[in-house]
């Protein structure tokens, strides 16, 4: 299987950029609860805002070469996608006017089922959607927003075929510009320290040599989860102006929580499902000898993931202290709305409990089942671990940091 | 009567107490003490409202 694709580019900190864009690693767990939790909003246009986010990163693929042809370019789009872990597209029913494509496999479409308690109100592959249009705007040199989207169909609500019409706009739609790579401090970052026999550069070693390509379906299943090679700025994106729209409503605090909740979610599926596998069996569990060092061996593999580097500062089995260099959620928030005025490590500090909650608080050493029941169980203890952010890079610190503690 | 405790029960129950506000924008549903009776109308409402959100 050949696929024409940018090569991704390592910089700094593990984070790694595709045509110019960041990419990080997340599941179908946290794309589920991420997105879920804006669509709770009505009237406040969440769902045009969902697809727009989308259209940049199709449109910085089909840009980023421009000596090839619309063809090519789609090509290019298409096995973006499916090495990515999006699924598949069929781009061959699209020219500069519009058309209609097909995506015969769709993580968005097809993968959020399994973080689903019931069907789903609405189509889910808003990000299909977005990448779609903005992709075939960029083949075909037009401005990104030239295609609106006047029908479809997604798996997500038992469609037997995913279809996407675009049909081209008299004027284009003004959306979001890309954002890039974003902004950090530069800070340099310290190697491991503690109380600790985790060796970071070993784990990586082991990692560097699994395959995380989508599959023939363009999907990725790794560690029992859906994985996404994602742009990080859609996540970014999506969060960020989710968080300015609520400001009106009087439940900013709490929309935040949510955004935190998706990441907690987050943690207790890939971390979990990360330290349940056999790969963890064989590369990090080997290397821990006290249930701390289950903390740093996760961070070690969390920092492959694109999301910069977590350090353990600081844990116990009643705290942590979380230090993490050049986050994507800072990089990316002011690069977006330069500095920031609140915290807004909303998935930092959510994983970060979840961490401390799958180790500490669910014996994620003794293989529990994964599922809403766990979950629940300890989510709902009384001593559950809950985050503060302390300091934050979007916010002028050297670093973001996180405090973990029993509530 | 039921109160909000007994319809958004624990540390779960709170998210889906903020999704219904959300859903509702209703910021004061966050504000209200959560062992005191709801009148039937606000339960119905608040029920009805947790079916929607509980649809992925």
């Amino acid at each position: 299987m050949t696929r024409n694709i940018f090569p991704t580019t390592p910089q700094e900190f593990g984070r790694r950029l595709l045509a110019d864009e960041p990419v990080i690693f997340h599941c179908n767990h946290y794309n589920y609860w991420l997105q879920k939790t804006l669509l709770m909003v009505e009237d406040m246009g969440i769902e045009d805002l969902l697809v727009d986010a989308a259209a940049v990163q199709g449109y910085v693929i089909t840009q980023a070469d421009p000596d090839k042809s619309p063809q090519e370019r789609l090509q290019t789009a298409a096995d973006t996608f499916a090495q990515n872990g999006f699924g598949r597209i069929d781009f061959a029913g699209v020219n500069d006017q519009g058309g209609t494509v097909t995506t015969p496999n769709s993580h968005y479409g097809q993968c959020l089922s399994a973080a689903c308690n019931g069907d789903f109100a609405v189509a889910q592959n808003f990000f299909d959607r977005g990448y779609i249009a903005g992709a075939v705007a960029g083949a075909f040199d037009l401005p990104l927003g030239s295609f609106a989207i006047e029908t479809h169909t997604c798996f997500s609500l038992k469609a037997e075929q995913a279809r996407i019409q675009l049909v081209r706009k008299t004027s284009p739609a003004e959306l979001f510009p890309a954002a890039g790579a974003g902004f950090g401090t530069r800070v340099s970052c310290p190697p491991v320290t503690g109380d600790t026999t985790i060796d970071e550069g070993a784990i990586h070693q082991a990692l560097a040599g699994l395959d995380f390509s989508g599959n023939e379906e363009g999907l990725i299943p790794r560690f029992g989860v859906m994985l996404t090679d994602h742009f990080a700025n859609y996540y970014n994106r999506i969060s960020f102006e989710f968080v300015q729209r609520m400001k009106q409503t009087g439940l900013l605090d709490y929309a935040e929580e949510l955004l935190i909740e998706a990441g907690h979610r987050c943690a207790f599926n890939t971390f979990g499902g990360i330290m349940t596998s056999p790969e963890w069996d064989a590369v990090v569990l080997p290397q821990c000898q006290k249930r701390e060092d289950w903390i740093y061996g996760i961070c070690s593999v969390i920092n492959v993931l694109g999301w910069g580097v977590w350090r353990v500062h600081e844990v116990s089995p009643e705290h942590l202290v979380l230090r993490i260099y050049d986050d994507y959620e800072s990089r990316g928030y002011v690069a977006m709305y330069g500095r920031a005025t609140r915290n807004i490590c909303y998935l930092a500090m959510g994983g970060a409990a979840g961490l401390m909650n799958l180790v500490f608080s669910g014996n994620i050493h003794e293989k529990p089942t994964l599922d809403e029941a766990f979950y629940e169980r300890i989510f709902n203890s009384d001593h559950v671990f809950s985050s503060e952010q302390t300091k934050c890079m979007a916010r002028g610190d050297q670093y973001s940091e996180i405090h973990v503690r029993k509530s | 009567m039921k109160t909000l405790d007994d319809i958004f029960p624990g540390n779960t129950g709170r998210m889906k107490r903020i999704r219904v506000a959300l859903r509702l924008k209703m910021p004061d549903l966050m504000k209200m003490e959560g062992t005191k009776p709801l009148d039937k109308a606000l339960a119905g409402k608040l029920e009805k409202a947790i079916l929607e959100i509980e649809r992925g």
